[in-house]
């Protein structure tokens, strides 16, 4: 789920751009200082656990972990995956500095939709809630965000339908695969720090 | 501060000498006006002055090659698919297949544009040590609180990957082999999970340790940049070659 440089047409890089920075700069307002190095240091995490390679039929897709960013970091969650972009972009040069507003947007604004949904769950009373909607966080982040990169690839051209439906039916396995990771690893924290998911 | 990302941060070369902040401005510009070629024969002309510079950082090219294996894989696979699904004249059909003349086109236009993009980032970013660059962009205006973000992701990321390399080693020490299975997606789960919470232990740690420093929500970078009149000069070359290939573009057509 990443674009890379010299794909998109130049409105689309400066509306992605234009979205990325203000989104960011309404979620920076909400962050207090003191919760930097929190964010931060959460947002090398999710770095690093995005470079685990999960087995998928023959080949295997790598983490995206956008869904529990959002259910772990709420509105901070879109600096986070803007800075871990970038981060990507400025220390292995792999390009995307052109399309990393785009590229935030697609990864991002699903995370603040799953962090919405996930906070919801409290109205909810049946039980195992928790991992009923980290379920669907988890696959609904990746289902949203292959539904923005297909969206941000057809308004860059008409040309690209084709390919952003091929995007879409890509993403329906790691879909599923995100989903029961993220499942996972909310009942892996439940068990060893309980006090961090009830928290939000 | 980690050895592989500096590698070339060293070297000797005008592009090395540059101030940092001319230096990504100018070449950051440069990327932005490439973004626009609708052309491949442009494409093509740009694709070679980012090779140029390339060539005046002295940037080995072995290393240049490697990392371009990335965008190879994003780009190369719509040579398959946008001939077959971009309308237009067919070259030549093959079962029920049509190739157009403007799917390749229009896939040769997005490869060359991309590669010139990339070949961009190395002189911007490679040819400085990385808390430089971090400092570069700081005083180009980018928001304190995502300077720091930054600036401690980039700490602590080589802390995490170093944890996830032990922990793998521990899985595979126990006989673990990843498999299409709930197992596996479980054990994953809980290795993100433990990365997760010792990052969060490492945090209140240091949120500590700062409030025990004095820490009062600023932050200072000391700044020893000092742009010089060649710098300027650089920078106004590399803006006028490159904006007059996009520009070019843009007029060649009327």
């Amino acid at each position: 789920m990443h674009i890379s440089d010299g794909v998109l047409s130049f409105p689309v890089i400066a509306a992605g751009y234009g979205v990325a920075i203000g989104i960011t700069a309404f979620s920076l307002k909400k962050t207090k200082t003191e919760d930097i190095p929190k964010i931060a240091v959460m947002t090398s995490a999710f770095f690093v656990a995005s470079l685990i390679h999960v087995p998928l039929g023959p080949t295997s897709v790598h983490l995206l972990l956008n869904g529990l960013v959002g259910i772990l970091l709420g509105w901070a969650a879109f600096p986070s995956i803007f800075m871990a972009l970038l981060l990507q972009a400025l220390l292995f040069q792999f390009g995307g500095i052109t399309s990393l507003g785009a590229n935030a947007c697609v990864m991002g604004i699903p995370a603040l939709a799953m962090a919405w949904l996930f906070q919801k769950r409290h109205r909810f009373s049946f039980s195992r809630k928790d991992e009923i909607f980290s379920l669907i966080a988890g696959g609904g982040a990746v289902f949203l965000g292959a539904v923005m990169l297909a969206l941000v690839l057809t308004l860059s051209g008409s040309q690209f339908i084709t390919v952003a439906k091929l995007a879409i039916v890509a993403h329906i396995p790691i879909m599923i695969i995100e989903a029961f990771i993220t499942l996972f690893i909310i009942k892996f924290l439940n068990k060893v720090r309980p006090e961090i998911i009830e928290g939000i | 501060m980690h050895p592989e990302v500096d590698q070339y941060a060293f070297l000797v070369s005008p592009i090395h000498k540059m101030d940092p902040r001319l230096k990504i401005l100018s070449l950051l510009i440069v990327a932005f006006s490439f973004a626009w070629l609708k052309t491949p024969f442009f494409s093509s002309i740009a694709l070679l002055f980012s090779f140029s510079l390339i060539i005046i950082s002295h940037l080995p090219l072995g290393f240049v090659i490697k990392r371009l294996g990335h965008i190879m894989l994003f780009l190369v696979p719509f040579f398959f698919f946008l001939p077959l699904t971009v309308p237009g004249e067919t070259l030549f059909s093959f079962l029920r297949f049509h190739v157009t003349y403007q799917g390749l086109q229009l896939a040769l236009l997005l490869f060359l544009k991309g590669i010139a993009i990339v070949l961009l980032i190395f002189p911007m970013l490679a040819t400085q040590p990385f808390h430089y660059t971090i400092k570069a962009i700081e005083k180009l205006g980018m928001p304190i609180k995502l300077v720091w973000m930054l600036a401690f992701a980039y700490r602590y990321l080589f802390v995490a990957l170093g944890e996830l390399r032990n922990m793998r080693l521990n899985l595979r020490a126990r006989g673990f082999v990843s498999k299409n299975n709930f197992f596996t997606l479980k054990i994953l789960g809980n290795l993100v999970g433990t990365i997760l919470i010792r990052s969060l232990e490492r945090t209140e740690r240091i949120q500590r340790a700062m409030i025990a420093r004095g820490f009062n929500g600023k932050i200072e970078i000391l700044n020893s940049f000092k742009a010089k009149r060649v710098d300027f000069f650089k920078a106004l070359v590399i803006l006028f070659i490159g904006l007059f290939i996009s520009f070019g573009e843009f007029f060649w057509k009327r």
